[in-house]
């Protein structure tokens, strides 16, 4: 009978896996228990290079359709106990149904909360924020199953729940707004989701047995990283949940999915991402406290683009070139000279070229001349101060953090890691387990600026591991795997921390005490020190827990360590990181390009973490040299190098280039009057003085992070009408042009001529001459002018607002 | 919208006997019938006072009315909510819209000309929507019910508890069920029998819905006044000791007294900024005790008024029971941060901390043998009368989350009803337990 049934669907089988081509089904087998035990199946058909989802559109042939069904998504509903097989193609799925003939009750840990989760309710937006909404409060997304089932079944005696008419409990009638429901409508009557809330509840909303199998943790399928191209844009995906009892589950029904970029691909509740746009994304899936994720490329034929080919300039450029060949981004070729000088002197030095050093590179014909110019500005002092001061902006380095005698010392220790070339391991291990007077050991005062247990845990996950655990510390991280225990145990490193006043100004004796323990706030429970993919450490009585962190740390496959510096090296010549923004690294949150990251990291820990080693490979690639002239092939890439992308001269670039250009360079208290923009050791040298509010300060109007929080973002990056003012009539601008011992009445006074003024002008500011039609329109604007001396000034003001200067490009 | 269970209940079939002669005009749309039901379960959620979405109330006749034009649809902003395609225009927001029926009844009561046929168009519509047929209580019941509402019959011989849309009377000796009083909310949360057992009140509702208080005649069982209907549940109710008052508090914040010749209402207090959980009177009957979840306990006086004479706010979590000490001068209470505190009504402030049962002290009974609070974890402890030392714990054994909805007293015999549904009796003499059964029948 079966052979019949089995040769008749066969014989049925239309559209589907197309003949010979070979395809894969997923899984192999099977346990189905009880009606609710659904699960979805995925096949996939090998496409080369990329690989085609036909879950729907394949054939399910089912050998005892008394045992089960398939629907057309590729989704098995069970219906009566026995065996059977499910064939697709010429691959089998064995699928076993068993406990059908009794309903199995709800489990409320594992089914219950999920769908909690899954419809929204317990999000930080909704009811599992911290007061909850309208009187009914869940944990996030579940972390807290005993708290929830209290919640739910206990509180107000017994509201949320109807034991008698399950239909009437106010947790389905509010959903399904047949109560009027701020939080709208998140479910549907007669919905899976509501068939098993009103089980649960109608089964007596039991909380399980103590001996109920947990579980232990969760699979996506397809989980390694597949390439989609369009039209065959979609990939169906499916969660399978493991528990202790040995058994698996598909959860794919009861599990959450994200898409971490919804313009590259969306996906749905039923776990089916479908692709938008091309590029990178992640599919993050939950359920539970467990998150995975999957990673698919999307990629797309473009009209007209044909690989061009470029030269690589070294390991970098074939990577970068690699990813846009895939996604058919155009390369954007080698920026002129003038381009290049520019942008390599602000990117090292922050600091304009002047006009000579431009002439000299423009005239010298030595075919590795931009390569010898990286070197010479790697090795100069302003490289060192500028490059210092970043550390200074993630160090904290102000006067209201550590106090005005460190800000000096600990700036000076920086300026030297840098011009020594410090290796990153020496450094980090240097901050990490300083000690002693924080007058006499500069890096001491990393521990003043991250003045507790807390703070300096969490400073150091996001400087060194990229990692911003903060919101592990009252709850399981939201987008990452990081687990409230987690913090905890990652804070047992920097528990032990002491920190002494004295009698002296801005002194802190910092030093590791030999006792001291870190306890979790709800268990109460003694933290041992734990750091990821470590686990817990044993560390030796009286030893410094910081050190066997940053040994740790700075292990050479230590995969967060050299990722994170090599990431914001990056960053900070690019103007985006690979992993963006640079202390964000998590899952859900990809590198644009993992293979260039890895190489680079790799690079990185290979020179013994030679920070200037990177940055002179990064800055002789195509790449970096690439110009920020788009064409329609690549003007709309955001994220893969493709070209260079302009951005606006940060706060203390733009002050030095005002000054050097008008020779009014601006000072600033408690420094000598040389010191630049670009130098400075911290932005609150001079006390905030009261009576001066209302004048607005200049650097901190474009952006000047105040250094008190260790977040890349504390760096404005917005364009602002207060910047626009600022440059059109502020106070500033106006006494730096007009100023009688500026450069500009210098020249006037020393007779130099319209021409030549206006050529200094474009030389200082922008590195090049004015084109015939730019000189034509000032000549107009002068002749026209009735005093010479105010249009002059005025043919300075339009240089230094044109974008052109205020871009880096 | 509820479809099923509405067409199940007796309420809809006013509406549809309505319906079914409306189409011929004959007789004109009752706002107060008709309209009034619509309006409080669809739209008054976001609509009322306190919360009033875009600013629009339609909580009374005269506020719904700014939306509305008599006799002119097109003139009319709710017609047009309620009855548009677009999207982000449309009345319920979020949700189905409303169904045919019940929009071709505005539609019809606007062109009549908006008529309000109850007496003061600022009266609250829950107030003049007509008095709930309730459904009939399930013959047996499927699952066990918590058991939140008890009351010993004056001569101690029977227990009255809370059903299922009922009041079920039991033998208080041997558990037997004697009698089911039909006709009630959905959920029974107080109960009070008058000093002279003629009438039992009852403050039920319907979680999110509905809120009552209905006082029913003892031995018949038939309804003999409702004088309070509100959008979510009524908690408590409590006679004063003379039975010449009632009063009662809910889910609305408000305490109110009506007089129990008629069972008008003679005072209104907007007594707390959330639910009022529990109501003691003082042995004179002229103060009022009250415990809220705005975290507060405050003492009213009757007599003047509804004055608030002091507010205590030592709890730092919802209030759940309170009760006045013997002298008159100080109140006791207890609640989710499981603490039991003693303070003076002159200052409203601490006098004494009675007891920590750690974790929600969820009910508190003031008795002659002493005061009973109940604990989390099925433990019932009780304090001296005088001095309120703890004098004993009696426990409830059973289930994984032993938690107790209620407590009363009678004589020698303490009941404790539990959430898993059952009565416990102890013995005061001995504090052994002495029978408990399981209050639901067929259970």
């Amino acid at each position: 009978m079966r052979r019949r049934i089995r040769a008749a669907l066969l014989i049925l089988c239309g559209s589907g896996a197309g003949l010979g081509a070979e395809i894969e089904v997923f899984p192999s087998e099977l346990n189905l228990s009880g009606a609710r035990g659904r699960a979805q199946i995925v096949v996939t058909e090998d496409g080369g290079n990329q690989s085609v989802d036909v879950t729907r559109s394949a054939s399910y042939g089912v050998e005892d359709p008394e045992v089960l069904s398939v629907t057309p998504e590729g989704i098995i509903q069970p219906k009566a106990n026995g065996e059977t097989q499910i064939l697709i193609g010429d691959k089998v799925v064995k699928v076993k149904v068993s406990a059908m003939d009794v309903p199995l009750p709800v489990s409320f840990r594992h089914e219950t909360l999920p769908v909690l989760s899954r419809m929204g309710c317990s999000s930080g937006s909704c009811h599992g924020s911290p007061h909850g909404k309208g009187g009914f409060r869940l944990s996030l997304r579940a972390f807290d199953p005993v708290l929830d089932a209290l919640t739910l079944v206990r509180e107000e005696f017994g509201r949320r729940t109807n034991p008698i008419e399950p239909d009437k409990s106010l947790i389905l009638l509010k959903p399904t707004t047949q109560l009027s429901h701020e939080g709208g409508k998140q479910l549907e009557k007669g919905s899976p989701e509501y068939d098993l809330l009103r089980a649960w509840i109608a089964g007596g909303a039991a909380l399980g047995e103590e001996s109920e199998a947990l579980c232990t943790g969760i699979e996506i399928y397809p989980s390694s990283a597949r390439v989609l191209k369009f039209p065959a844009s979609d990939q169906q995906f499916a969660v399978h949940a493991k528990f202790s009892d040995g058994t698996t589950r598909d959860v794919t029904e009861l599990a959450v999915f994200e898409s971490s970029s919804e313009n590259v691909a969306t996906v749905s509740r039923t776990g089916l991402a479908r692709g938008v746009g091309r590029g990178d994304v992640v599919i993050i899936v939950r359920y539970l406290a467990f998150i995975e994720s999957a990673n698919l490329t999307l990629v797309r034929d473009i009209d007209g683009f044909a690989w061009s080919n470029p030269p690589a300039a070294n390991y970098l450029d074939e990577l970068v070139y690699a990813k846009l060949r895939q996604l058919q981004y155009e390369a954007a070729p080698r920026s002129s000279d003038r381009t290049f000088i520019r942008r390599l002197y602000l990117d090292l030095t922050g600091l304009l070229p002047d006009a000579e050093a431009v002439q000299q590179f423009l005239a010298d014909g030595d075919p590795h001349k931009r390569a010898k110019l990286i070197d010479v500005l790697l090795e100069s002092e302003s490289h060192a101060a500028f490059w210092a001061q970043k550390w200074g902006d993630l160090l904290r380095v102000s006067r209201k953090q550590i106090g005005l005698g460190p800000v000096f010392k600990l700036s000076r220790w920086l300026v030297n890691a840098v011009a020594t070339n410090q290796s990153y391991d020496d450094f980090a291990r240097d901050i990490l387990t300083a000690r002693g007077s924080s007058l006499v050991h500069p890096a001491a005062n990393y521990y003043r600026a991250a003045g507790d247990t807390f703070d300096a845990m969490e400073t150091s996950a996001q400087l060194f591991l990229g990692s911003r655990i903060q919101c592990a510390k009252c709850h399981n991280h939201p987008f990452e795997r990081w687990t409230q225990n987690n913090y905890y145990g990652l804070a047992a490193f920097f528990n032990r921390v002491e920190r002494k006043k004295t009698g002296r100004a801005d002194e802190l004796i910092v030093f590791a005490s030999k006792s001291g323990e870190v306890t979790h706030p709800a268990t109460h429970k003694t933290m041992k020190p734990w750091a990821p993919k470590a686990g817990t450490m044993n560390v030796a009585e009286g030893k410094d827990r910081r050190e066997v962190f940053a040994k740790w740390l700075t292990k050479d496959d230590n995969p967060f360590f050299a990722q994170v510096e090599a990431n914001r090296i990056w960053a900070h010549v690019m103007g985006r990181g690979i992993v963006e923004p640079f202390d964000d690294f998590r899952d859900t949150n990809p590198p644009t390009n993992a293979p260039l990251l890895a190489a680079l990291a790799k690079d990185f820990v290979t020179s013994g973490y030679d920070r200037r080693h990177l940055l002179r490979t990064i800055l002789n690639s195509n790449t970096y040299q690439a110009t920020s002239k788009t064409t329609p092939l690549n003007k709309d890439d955001q994220r893969y190098f493709s070209h260079y992308q302009p951005r606006m001269l940060s706060a203390e670039q733009l002050v030095d280039a005002l000054g050097s250009i008008t020779g009014r360079p601006m000072q600033f208290a408690g420094v000598p009057a040389s010191m630049k923009a670009t130098e400075l050791p911290a932005p609150d040298l001079k006390p905030h003085d009261r009576g001066k509010i209302g004048e607005i300060e200049f650097m901190k109007v474009f952006g000047q992070p105040e250094r008190q929080t260790i977040c890349e973002c504390e760096r404005g990056d917005d364009s602002s009408l207060g910047q626009a003012l600022e440059l059109f009539n502020g106070k500033l601008m106006h006494g730096m042009i007009t100023h009688k011992e500026g450069r500009l009445h210098k020249w006037i006074k020393d007779g130099v001529g319209d021409d030549e003024i206006v050529k200094r002008l474009y030389e200082a500011a922008l590195s090049r001459p004015p084109i015939e039609r730019e000189l034509t329109l000032h000549r107009e604007y002068l002749a026209d002018a009735e005093s010479r001396n105010q249009a002059l000034e005025d043919t300075l003001w339009m240089v230094l607002n044109k974008s052109e200067f205020l871009f880096q490009h | 919208m509820r479809r099923g269970g509405f067409l199940k209940s007796g309420r809809w079939l006013a509406g549809a006997l309505m319906l079914s002669t409306g189409s011929a005009a004959a007789e004109p749309v009752s706002f107060a019938r008709g309209i009034a039901p619509i309006f409080q379960r669809q739209c008054v959620g976001c609509h009322k006072a306190g919360k009033a979405k875009g600013k629009y109330r339609l909580d009374t006749y005269s506020h719904a009315m700014k939306e509305l034009v008599a006799g002119n649809l097109e003139e009319s902003e709710l017609y047009y909510r309620i009855t548009t395609d677009d999207e982000d225009d449309r009345m319920p927001v979020d949700a189905n819209p409303l169904s045919k029926q019940e929009i071709e009844l505005i539609r019809k009561w606007i062109e009549e000309g908006a008529k309000y046929d109850a007496e003061d168009p600022e009266t609250l519509l829950s107030s003049i929507v007509p008095m709930e047929e309730h459904p009939a209580a399930p013959e047996s019941y499927p699952r066990s019910l918590p058991v939140t509402a008890m009351v010993f019959s004056n001569d101690g011989q029977k227990l009255f508890t809370g059903g299922y849309h009922e009041i079920l009377v039991w033998n208080s000796a041997d558990g037997t069920l004697l009698r089911r009083i039909a006709n009630n909310g959905q959920r029974t949360y107080d109960l009070a029998l008058s000093p002279d057992g003629r009438f039992l009140a009852v403050a039920s509702g319907a979680p999110g819905q509905l809120g009552e208080i209905r006082i029913f005649e003892t031995s018949g069982g038939s309804v003999v006044a409702a004088p309070f209907r509100g959008d979510d549940v009524a908690l408590a109710v409590a006679f004063d000791p003379k039975g010449e008052r009632l009063a009662f508090g809910g889910a609305d914040g408000m305490l109110r007294v009506v007089n129990t010749k008629e069972w008008k209402e003679e005072l209104v207090v907007r007594a707390h900024s959330d639910w009022v959980n529990a109501i003691a009177w003082d042995s004179a009957g002229h103060r009022i005790a009250t415990a809220s979840r705005d975290k507060s306990a405050k003492v009213f006086d009757v007599a003047a008024g509804g004055k608030r004479l002091t507010t205590f706010s030592g709890h730092s979590e919802t209030v759940r029971g309170v009760g006045f000490h013997r002298n008159g001068n100080e109140v006791i209470s207890c609640g989710d941060h499981g603490l039991v505190l003693r303070w003076k009504i002159s200052n409203g402030k601490k006098s004494g901390d009675l007891a920590k049962v750690g974790g929600p002290a969820l009910r508190m009974l003031c008795s002659e043998s002493g005061y009973f609070v109940a604990g989390p974890k099925g433990q019932t402890v009780q304090l001296n009368l005088d001095d309120q030392k703890r004098e004993r714990e009696l426990v409830v054994a059973g289930e994984r989350l032993p938690a107790i909805g209620e407590v009363v007293e009678h004589g020698s015999r303490l009941a404790v009803g539990t959430f898993d549904g059952r009565v416990v009796f102890f013995d005061l003499e001995t504090g052994r337990r002495v029978r408990e059964f399981v209050a639901a029948p067929g259970l």
